[in-house]
């Protein structure tokens, strides 16, 4: 099929394109402008506090059971939560599996499962990553729609990633929480 | 009257302004500027984004984005502010589209939980002439869509487009040619020949 220019008729159908129905104004612009920064934005890097982590690292680390596919979980009666992952590096896309390596050249993303809402702490060994979260019961992604990809500044071998769901947003423990964690490990370049 | 900035909608004198001039004013102080501005480009950045992304939520937030760039004083007199505009809610949209992408996969990889949701937008179309001509551009690739929707739609010289586009000028004839090949098959079946 040959090209030619769109006739007026043609381009007339397209700059008519109706714009879609919005209720947006001027103050929902100047207001977001006022709002905090979105906690939501989850997992900029992996540089986050390690003042709080030490204070907390032995409670997070204490409080998980094992589970039957050799998983740590949390204890019963203060829900569920399961966290997965997925490398994705130059060939592609792969699920992970505890005890899995993850090459220099790959990054993973993590995805939560929680069975009630509740707040929601990922960690990395000891390290809380990014904001603690308050989320809804079914799957939540770091990121949102935006999902954020992870690699250590330093690929260090073993790491463990946590996700604990708690009734409030307070330090976890393990009689309020539940958990799960996977541990990767990250090969030298 | 002089002394604080107007504060309500569409003070009387700036209608008539350039977009460059409301956006000085705006940086001046001018609350009344940044509205008429807002006003005057919500529509266009809001359907580029829609129809880039096909999501209303997400094209109301890259619309959000785009004109809170506006708010922070990021335009640069040194250029237009439809270019500045549009490239900002372009590149907004391609982040989404590669972040959507990505997690798409991954959904899929890991345990597919959650279908897609369809856009009331599209349900909305009763014209099928039109509807048609929706599905014909949202089914382009994204850099072709986005020519289409700078070119014809936006009405944007093709130097704007190409340089929104971080294209050259041969790349944009040649997306725009590729583009107009697309929808004319999916619009006039019967004016494909052999070439």
């Amino acid at each position: 099929m040959t090209d030619r220019e769109f006739n007026a008729e043609e381009r007339a159908e397209i700059s008519n394109l109706p714009p879609p129905e919005s209720g947006l104004t001027a103050d929902d612009v100047l207001e977001a402008r006022r709002r905090p920064a979105n906690n939501n934005q989850f997992f900029t890097g992996f540089a986050i506090a390690a003042v709080t982590l030490l204070a907390v690292a032995g409670v997070y680390t204490s409080g998980l059971g094992s589970g039957d596919d050799g998983r740590e979980r949390g204890p019963a009666g203060v829900g569920s939560v399961h966290l997965q992952a997925a490398a994705e590096g130059p060939e592609g896309m792969r699920p992970l599996k505890p005890g899995d390596h993850v090459a220099s050249d790959e990054q993973v993303l993590f995805k939560v499962d929680a069975d009630r809402a509740g707040w929601l702490h990922l960690l990395e060994g000891d390290a809380v990553m990014g904001s603690v979260v308050q989320i809804d019961a079914g799957s939540f992604t770091p990121g949102g729609d935006r999902p954020q990809a992870w690699r250590p500044d330093h690929a260090t071998g073993s790491l463990t990633y946590s996700a604990w769901l708690c009734p409030d947003s307070t330090t976890p423990t393990a009689e309020r929480c539940a958990g799960d964690q996977i541990a990767l490990v990250w090969e030298r370049d | 009257m002089r002394g604080a900035p107007a504060l309500t909608p569409a003070a009387p004198k700036t209608p008539n302004l350039s977009d460059e001039d409301l956006a000085h004013a705006w940086i001046a102080g001018d609350e009344a500027a940044f509205r008429t501005l807002f006003d005057r480009w919500r529509d266009p950045v809001l359907g580029y984004a829609w129809r880039m992304l096909r999501r209303r939520e997400e094209a109301e937030e890259v619309c959000v984005d785009a004109f809170c760039r506006i708010v922070e004083g990021r335009w640069q007199p040194s250029g237009g502010f439809r270019a500045y505009i549009f490239t900002v809610a372009h590149r907004l949209c391609l982040d989404r589209i590669r972040r959507r992408g990505r997690w798409s996969r991954v959904r899929t990889l890991l345990r597919a939980d959650d279908g897609g949701a369809s856009s009331p937008e599209a349900a909305a179309i009763n014209d099928q002439r039109l509807n048609r001509l929706e599905k014909a551009i949202a089914a382009l690739p994204d850099q072709h869509r986005a020519a289409v929707l700078l070119f014809y739609r936006q009405e944007m010289p093709s130097r704007e487009v190409a340089d929104i586009l971080d294209m050259s000028d041969q790349q944009l004839r040649s997306a725009l040619s590729y583009a107009r090949r697309r929808l004319r098959k999916e619009l006039n079946p019967a004016e494909e020949v052999s070439p």
